[in-house]
């Protein structure tokens, strides 16, 4: 018996809660709340998903009300952490503008900070989310920035006062899956704030491929939204996500080239 | 500055070109501060808190960005006066990744 075995008896208590800038979170999927083909389907897919992070854009009222309302007709805020974003910002200056609008709302301090330089990609750019992160860190905002999977600008957030960095898998709404799992996990083991991975996770397994590379958690929303059954699919994250973690803290076997039976080679039959 | 003082918006409708110029009772619009990308006609004296009665919008969902600065409490929102030129964003949050 070595000493790292869990007894059954600690089956309730797992894993540590997810901890980011001092509030401690049971979940370590968070979810968007864009693409529902329905609010009532959204309402179910993010309750079945577990989360307790959901994220919502800044946009204008629409005064025709033709189309959106406020998200807050649908998510009870007092249920759910809020964590608004600057989606669809392509400048330093749009996303501090609309990060200071989204915490007049009077939720939390917290924003999903994206500054995106590539319409077609929506690739974020590196320089500008770096210094948006230090504008917005000097304001007492709790900045969790989304980010390319590139170690040094990882490390560049980290120093500008983001409390959370947010490294993706792949493109935006791609689903293509954790595309660099070595980039993820040399980030995850350089910093020192929470990482969290957000965006391109299309299926379960990729859910569990990228927790199993160690990071703290994972947000996304087209993943669990863009599927034929969203409240199915989100129920699938959550537990893509528990077994990745759980494998995880588990740690692997180590690979061999060769095969090594399961039974004994003694005791054959003469 | 009491509710009675404000004019229906007409907001909803397709205003004629140039129709927003002018109130629903035909008289002149004393100031057209513009709101979420278009004119707003609205009574001489309309406050930022006028103008979210006039929308029908609750005040309590709503972000107000008045020429750049952010409007965070009722008491500034029923005392600041829109004036013509006027720059408005009502703000509140909806659905996204």
């Amino acid at each position: 018996m070595v000493a790292s075995v869990t007894s059954v008896a600690d089956l309730s208590v797992l894993d540590a809660p997810l901890t980011i800038a001092g509030r401690a979170f049971r979940s370590r999927l968070m979810v968007g709340t864009g693409k529902y083909a329905s609010a009532a389907v959204m309402r179910s897919a993010i309750e079945a998903s577990g989360a307790e992070v959901v994220t919502v854009a800044v946009r204008r009222v629409d005064l025709d009300r033709s189309k959106d309302e406020s998200i807050l007709a649908h998510i009870d805020p007092t249920r759910y952490f809020l964590l608004a974003n600057t989606a669809g910002c392509y400048s330093v200056a749009d996303a501090v503008r609309y990060a200071r609008i989204a915490r007049a709302a009077g939720f939390n301090e917290w924003v999903k900070l994206e500054v995106i330089a590539d319409e077609a990609t929506l690739l974020p750019d590196p320089v500008g989310v770096v210094d948006a992160t230090r504008v917005l860190a000097a304001e007492g905002f709790q900045v969790l920035a989304y980010t390319n999977d590139d170690l040094i600008t990882a490390l560049r957030l980290e120093d500008a006062g983001a409390v959370g960095i947010m490294p993706l898998a792949s493109p935006i709404g791609s689903g293509l899956g954790l595309l660099n799992p070595y980039a993820i996990r040399t980030i995850k083991h350089r910093l020192g704030v929470p990482v969290i991975v957000d965006a391109g996770v299309g299926t379960a397994s990729d859910a569990c491929l990228t927790m199993e590379q160690g990071v703290d958690g994972v947000l996304m929303n087209t993943g669990i939204a863009a599927a034929h059954d969203p409240v199915r699919m989100a129920t699938a994250m959550r537990h893509g996500i528990e077994a990745g973690r759980q494998a995880f803290l588990a740690g692997r076997m180590a690979r061999r080239e060769v095969a090594v039976p399961s039974s004994p080679r003694a005791g054959m039959l003469g | 500055m009491t509710p009675s003082n404000i004019h229906e918006s007409t907001a909803g409708a397709e205003p004629a070109p140039g129709a927003w110029t002018a109130l629903p009772d035909g008289s002149a619009a004393a100031v057209v501060p513009t709101v979420n990308g278009r004119p707003q006609s609205l009574a001489a004296g309309a406050t930022v808190a006028d103008l979210l009665r006039t929308l029908d919008l609750d005040p309590r969902m709503i972000v107000v960005e008045h020429n750049g600065e952010i409007l965070r409490h009722d008491v500034t929102r029923s005392q600041r006066m829109l004036r013509t030129g006027d720059v408005v964003e009502l703000v509140h949050f909806v659905g996204g990744g």
